[in-house]
């Protein structure tokens, strides 16, 4: 310890402890705001934006195919929003080791799929109240397509897609 | 001596990396700037070796910054200094002219052997950002449940409208995930696509063609 420290031995580690915490609770804050308004969305795009979320959880593989485009920014936020609430459904309900996330940007297709290996459900067993039921209508909103393929101990796959997206 | 001029925003940031630069003996800090616009008025007149230069300056983007000011001083290498830990950020650095990378969570040790890696002329990422891309190069092909029934389709010799028609999905759509096949698979025909996913144990041979 330097010659003017202001605390007692048996508070450094209290300290250090306290200092752990604060990191922690910053990352999850930069986590949380960048949920709310992700600014390199507007900024960089989909495919950045979401690569960028998906290495911040372990565990999560991104895969991006084709064009790196900037879509209609309502199908970016659409997308990346989907994205988001199935990823987290994935760890929160289906207690998943592993996800994967691709995004597929096409001249005439944008088709995203989040696989997980979880415990897996019966589709027909969804709640119209489900945060999955909400990205249903919400893609459909969009004329898009989309897809839920799960069974109980297979784990789950849900596909979006939406052709003639591109402007 | 590496002579590093620091261009940071935070006062405190710069009085302690100025601080740490000195005590490393192996590097001198030749001049501070606190702005985009004075980091280029500065650096017209010194010559420092390394700059130290951190991303979000009130005046503008010190990525773009970077770009402006290596295509003036070629012989000026760049460690950008940030707390942005994304990858995508850390590349658009790098493609930006940067030489070097490090989080301003790094630890000390790291920035002196940062700078001392950048000036034998090789780039410099730090470690935690490094362990990133190899998480990202070590990827196995993984295929999307689409992908597989085309895959299915297509080495059970269908055509891309015929597997269209079996899906229910329109020619264009079909025709997109053939395409990020081949892209994933690395192959170039129908022929290849199959034999290499064969191969990789993606589908399973048949035992009667």
């Amino acid at each position: 310890m330097k010659p003017y420290s202001i605390i007692d031995a048996p508070d450094v580690e209290r300290f250090g402890k306290a200092l752990d915490m604060l990191d922690e609770s910053i990352g999850e804050l930069r986590r949380v705001v960048h949920h709310i308004m992700p600014e390199l969305l507007v900024r960089d795009g989909l495919k950045s934006s979401l690569g960028n979320f998906c290495r911040t959880i372990p565990g999560i593989h991104f895969h991006c195919i084709g064009d790196d485009a900037r879509l209609d920014s309502g199908l970016e936020i659409l997308l990346y929003r989907c994205a988001c609430e199935l990823v987290y459904n994935a760890m929160q309900h289906a207690k998943a080791a592993h996800i994967d996330v691709q995004l597929m940007i096409d001249k005439d297709l944008i088709a995203l799929a989040v696989h997980d290996d979880g415990i897996g459900f019966d589709p027909e067993t969804l709640s119209p109240n489900s945060g999955i039921s909400h990205i249903r209508n919400r893609v459909a909103a969009a004329k898009g397509r989309f897809s839920i393929h799960s069974s109980s101990g297979s784990g789950t796959e849900v596909t979006i897609e939406i052709e003639d997206g591109q402007p | 001596m590496i002579r590093v001029h620091i261009t940071d925003d935070h006062k405190l940031i710069v009085g302690g990396i100025s601080l740490l630069i000195k005590e490393s003996n192996i590097a001198t800090v030749s001049g501070v700037s606190y702005s985009v616009a004075e980091c280029r008025k500065k650096l017209a007149f010194q010559a420092p070796d390394v700059l130290l230069l951190d991303i979000e300056l009130p005046d503008g983007d010190g990525i773009d910054f970077c770009g402006e000011i290596v295509a003036r001083h070629p012989a000026l290498k760049v460690m950008i200094f940030t707390s942005h830990e994304e990858y995508s950020t850390m590349r658009r650095a790098m493609a930006n002219g940067a030489a070097g990378y490090i989080l301003k969570a790094d630890l000390a040790e790291e920035l002196i052997v940062g700078l001392e890696t950048i000036m034998s002329g090789q780039s410099f990422v730090s470690f935690e950002i490094e362990k990133r891309i190899k998480k990202i190069e070590e990827r196995p092909v993984w295929l999307t449940l689409r992908e597989r029934q085309v895959l299915e389709g297509v080495a059970e010799g269908y055509t891309n409208q015929e597997i269209a028609d079996h899906l229910g999905l329109s020619l264009q759509t079909i025709k997109s995930y053939h395409k990020s096949l081949n892209q994933k698979i690395d192959a170039n025909n129908p022929t290849e696509l199959v034999k290499k996913a064969i191969e990789m144990g993606e589908i399973k041979r048949r035992m009667h063609p």
